[in-house]
């Protein structure tokens, strides 16, 4: 925050000791030596006022919250794509309102007649049923997984890294190997087994995913951890009788906060991508509900004849996982309290 | 001296098992510390000097070996179960660190910082009473506006004021035992004297004695009321500072002294510095561990390690020297030559 302290060409010098920001030198009779060659005392004005006015500290201080909301405002793609998820997020939960069709409802017409009416102004699928509804339901349990996902991920993933972080040695060594034995398990095949063996529900699809992806955000914490925990601050709170649960979730994690909600943030793309993905190879969450990878899947087979209802959908999982990219970038740099960006 | 010290160290010794062999940082130190006095540890880097503090914090890693005692209240710290060694640890204990920029949680308000210092030891006191125990003790350490500096980020002080934050923290909860492990070191030379002053009105308004550890001796002469010096994790010497500036009878503690430039030398005298490097303490030479780089080094030195002895008779000037008596006159700054 470089503007409570205005710039005095050192900025980092000690505030209570810098020069008071007089009349600039030439027009101040600055030590002018006088007739007999001795200099003149009382040259140098004092400069009026206390110094804590000329130091400008009583400049306000914004608060955290404050800085990162100001700083994420002026990122206009960040909050493009905000704007974007928000509008998405709000036509998916109101767009089925305003049809008169629920998602399950079969139009025997519309079977003859699948393309884009006023009736059904995404057109309509195979077995008849208004495709602008299964969408806009569709992208509602899509979001609903991947924020679910993202959440549960970031949970156990956090949790499961500060531990390692932390603790170090022989907690580190096993919680490495678990997380680098998870990531070289391919989450697909395992999703693929799972989900042919038990079917899935939105809900069994969430918590796998959850399940599978932890070692990302697990990592990404466990790094910062060790990084953080060497640090003087923490030393500092263990000489000030700081016990270690403390120092992990008081002192060190909201160190690194602005990383986890990026990654949090990331992680709902890789989450609307992967269930679309399993939806799409028919392992995924099971008929009549629909996902956006669901009605992808649905809609591949007909592509030549009727290819809306395969745009639709589609663009829908881009724009979602283009967004929250974006606004992981955003956040990324609104989230660094030390940043002076945009200042 | 007949009252009790307020903390007794006896025989420490700190070593670390590393890969290439057992670090012996602190050996066999012993001294103690009364109430309200100031002590200077003094030393070059990897004396054992923070090693020693850090083990009276009881903040080294598990993987160090400490033996001996260091009885604080009459208590062996070394013996008191966490949870109790954390009631003293930033209470009666605390501690100041060298590098403000970083010791302070770059995510917390300074405010938020102190308000959590005082609340984990007095979990009675209100939010308010904290908040405003934390003005009061930003304006104590010299924070201009301290009612509204308080909500500032550590980022948003200087480093002058960051180091003034922290010894508002130290003092937080009253201490009787203050350790300050080079508080000046990240600073430049204005600051440095602003914030000794800073600390000699913090210790006099809760009468800590206080551990400054540094290696800046130009630094101790004002502040301390005894010296200590140590080398290759031993104390080499230790008396009042006058004795120890005016008086040393050690070749080391003269060496450290000649190798303060000093302006009322004349320009074309150059430093003497000690020359060679500190042992490493993995493997210290055999005899005194001074002794290859002492001028004045005997076979004695070679054979026998000298031990630390007093040289008067209530032995509050003692050195860790087999010549210590037959060293040469010597002045700090003007040293009659041998």
């Amino acid at each position: 925050m470089s503007d409570s302290i205005p710039a005095k060409g050192q900025p980092e010098g000690e505030p209570d000791q810098g020069d008071p920001p007089g009349p600039p030198p030439h027009d101040t009779p600055m030590g002018e030596p006088a007739a007999d060659g001795t200099l003149v005392a009382g040259g140098l004005e004092p400069a009026a006022g206390s110094i804590e006015e000329l130091e400008g500290m009583s400049v306000e201080s914004r608060s955290f919250g404050r800085q990162t909301w100001d700083r994420f405002r002026r990122h206009r793609i960040a909050m493009i794509a905000a704007v974007g998820l928000v509008l998405m997020a709000a036509s998916f939960y109101v767009g089925p309102t305003l049809s008169p069709w629920a998602f399950t409802d079969i139009d025997p017409a519309a079977i003859v007649e699948p393309g884009i009416s006023v009736t059904h102004p995404f057109g309509a699928d195979q077995i008849g049923r208004d495709l602008f509804v299964r969408v806009m339901k569709g992208g509602q349990f899509s979001i609903r997984i991947a924020l679910f996902v993202s959440l549960l991920t970031t949970l156990i993933g956090t949790l499961i890294g500060a531990f390692a972080g932390y603790f170090g040695g022989v907690v580190d060594t096993m919680i490495s190997q678990l997380i680098n034995l998870f990531l070289i398990v391919p989450a697909l095949i395992i999703l693929l087994v799972i989900g042919a063996r038990w079917g899935a529900s939105p809900n069994v699809i969430a918590v796998l995913l959850g399940l599978l992806l932890w070692p990302q955000i697990a990592r990404v914490v466990r790094g910062l951890f060790l990084q953080y925990k060497e640090q003087e601050f923490v030393l500092a709170a263990k000489a000030a009788g700081a016990r270690a649960g403390r120092i992990m979730f008081r002192h060190i994690l909201p160190n690194t906060f602005g990383p986890i909600v990026v990654n949090a943030t990331l992680l709902i793309g890789v989450a609307i991508i992967l269930e679309s993905t399993l939806s799409f190879l028919g392992l995924g969450v099971q008929a009549p509900t629909p996902t956006l990878g669901t009605l992808v899947a649905d809609a591949k087979g007909r592509m030549d004849v009727n290819p809306w209802p395969l745009l639709f959908p589609s663009f829908f999982v881009v724009m979602i996982s283009l967004c929250v990219n974006f606004l992981g970038d955003g956040l990324r740099d609104a989230l660094d309290p030390t940043s002076r960006k945009g200042h | 001296m007949t009252e009790s010290p307020l903390l007794s160290v006896r025989d420490l010794s700190v070593a670390f098992d590393t890969d290439d062999g057992m670090v012996k940082a602190v050996n066999g130190v012993s001294f103690d510390l009364h109430a309200g006095e100031t002590l200077a540890v003094v030393g070059e880097s990897g004396s054992g000097k923070s090693v020693a503090s850090m083990a009276i914090m009881r903040l080294l890693p598990s993987t160090a070996r400490i033996s001996g005692t260091i009885d604080f209240e009459g208590r062996n710290l070394l013996d008191l179960p966490n949870r109790e060694m954390r009631r003293l640890q930033g209470g009666a204990i605390s501690m100041i660190f060298q590098d403000p920029m970083t010791a302070l949680n770059p995510v917390f308000t300074v405010g938020n910082q102190l308000v959590e210092a005082i609340r984990v030891h007095n979990p009675s006191a209100s939010k308010q009473a904290a908040k405003q125990r934390s003005v009061d003790l930003l304006a104590l350490v010299g924070i201009p506006e301290p009612r509204s500096r308080v909500d500032n980020f550590p980022h948003e002080f200087s480093g002058g004021m960051r180091q003034r934050a922290m010894i508002a923290m130290a003092i937080a909860n009253e201490p009787k035992l203050l350790i300050a492990d080079e508080p000046t070191t990240a600073l430049d030379v204005t600051i440095q004297a602003q914030v000794m002053e800073v600390m000699r009105t913090a210790q006099e308004a809760t009468g800590a004695a206080m551990m400054l550890i540094t290696h800046d001796l130009g630094l101790v002469a004002g502040v301390a009321d005894r010296v200590q010096v140590m080398y290759g994790g031993r104390l080499f010497e230790t008396g009042d500072t006058g004795t120890i500036y005016y008086r040393s009878r050690n070749p080391y503690t003269r060496g450290l002294m000649s190798s303060i430039p000093n302006y009322t030398r004349r320009t074309t005298e150059r430093l003497e510095p000690i020359p060679g490097s500190p042992p490493s303490a993995i493997n210290f030479p055999r005899g005194c561990v001074f002794r290859p780089r002492c001028e004045f080094a005997q076979q004695e030195c070679l054979d026998h390690e000298p031990e630390l002895r007093p040289l008067d008779d209530q032995g509050l000037h003692q050195s860790r020297c087999h010549f210590a008596e037959e060293l040469p006159e010597w002045q700090h700054g003007e040293r009659v030559s041998a």
